[in-house]
């Protein structure tokens, strides 16, 4: 196996964005929460359903991620769903809606169970949140029933690891047996003993 | 009183009929119209999440060579310059040739996924196995790191006979 140089590269904030940070991360949980109060049921599904399929765009970029679109699109899944997709009229739908960033919104929050000022950011709530203003209007696009389906299995897929990684520090080793000071009840229950 | 009913709908299609059938098209259109304007302006309205970009040198590129049937590997040193933790899963794009041949690697990231704290360095490593049926040739793609707004480590792999392969790899030891 050959062995090539190794490149740098560095993860920043976004030019022109008050970046992340605690306080940032917090407002923005703080105030999507708050909007849920705002909008209905069918906008806040429908902006999920366009970012999961905003996702599975993103996705379908890649080698795993193409190889799966043109597998999920040539089956039966992919037949059914188109035919599901047109007739309850879902394309138009959630093609109509703002899509969510769900996987910013994820890593976003999982970065807040991490972040060690967190107790005292929640101290100095309300935190004032910004829009998405310019960033919001994205110019639509379809969201296809192969797109949302390819979104969700990166999204969960992400999510697992991530959630593994989270609890690996503290991981309790597997087969793990720990004596108990008390025996506990039998099947019966105490009021039967 | 009679009543005439054409046998051509066409030609017996009134002037109040076409003013009635363009100003239904002309509502049609301004509700959806009007339906979109309200849908962008939720969007915007809607609260920002704040993402993160991926920063390169710009001549950065990960290149490898090797023979058919067998691996490389690609490395990638990654510095989170964030102020908080960052989650980072690294994707291959499709490689291509300039024959048009297109290779959709199997790629295998280790990690496949991780978490970097704020100011942490870690190196990802992709091991790349290059089919025994892949023809010859220089392919070219791109690292993509799943979900950050910009960028992307542009990849090329050089895949060669054996014998050539290994004679190189003879000649870089001497």
């Amino acid at each position: 196996m050959s062995r090539p140089r190794r490149e740098q590269v560095r993860l920043v904030d976004a030019a022109g964005e008050s970046g992340r940070t605690t306080a940032s991360l917090l407002a923005s949980l703080t105030a999507r929460l708050a909007t849920l109060y705002l909008v209905s049921g069918a906008d806040a599904i429908g902006s999920l359903v366009a970012g999961y399929a905003a996702l599975g765009r993103e996705v379908a970029r890649t080698a795993e991620g193409a190889r799966l679109r043109e597998a999920l699109e040539s089956g039966r899944a992919g037949t059914n769903g188109r035919a599901l997709w047109d007739a309850l009229r879902i394309r138009e739908w959630a093609s109509s809606l703002p899509p969510t960033p769900i996987l910013d919104q994820w890593r976003n929050d999982v970065s807040l169970l991490l972040a060690d000022d967190l107790e005292e950011m929640l101290g100095i709530l309300p935190i004032p949140a910004e829009t998405a203003g310019g960033r919001g209007a994205v110019p639509p696009e379809d969201a296809e029933l192969t797109d949302a389906l390819l979104g969700v299995w990166a999204f969960a897929v992400e999510a697992q690891r991530v959630i593994e990684a989270l609890a690996a520090p503290t991981l309790p080793e597997e087969g793990l047996v720990r004596a108990g000071e008390h025996a506990p009840a039998g099947q019966e229950g105490s009021l039967l003993r | 009183m009679s009543v005439r009913i054409p046998s051509d709908p066409d030609k017996g299609r009134s002037t109040f009929g076409d003013l009635l059938r363009l100003q239904t098209e002309f509502q049609a259109r301004l509700a959806e119209e009007t339906l979109k304007y309200l849908r962008s302006i939720q969007g915007a309205a809607a609260p920002a999440s704040p993402g993160t970009v991926l920063l390169t040198d710009g001549d950065a590129a990960l290149e490898a060579s090797g023979a058919p049937g067998a691996s490389v590997l690609l490395s990638l040193e990654i510095e989170n310059r964030q102020r908080v933790h960052c989650v980072v899963t690294p994707l291959l794009s499709p490689l291509v040739e300039s024959s048009g041949t297109t290779w959709f690697p199997a790629a295998e990231p280790e990690p496949a996924s991780s978490l970097l704290a704020p100011g942490e360095v870690r190196e990802l490593a992709l091991r790349v196995p290059l089919p025994a049926a892949l023809p010859r040739g220089t392919y070219r793609g791109a690292l993509i790191l799943q979900g950050f707004r910009e960028g992307g480590v542009p990849v090329s792999i050089s895949v060669k006979p054996r014998a050539a392969a290994r004679k190189r790899r003879t000649t870089k030891r001497t």
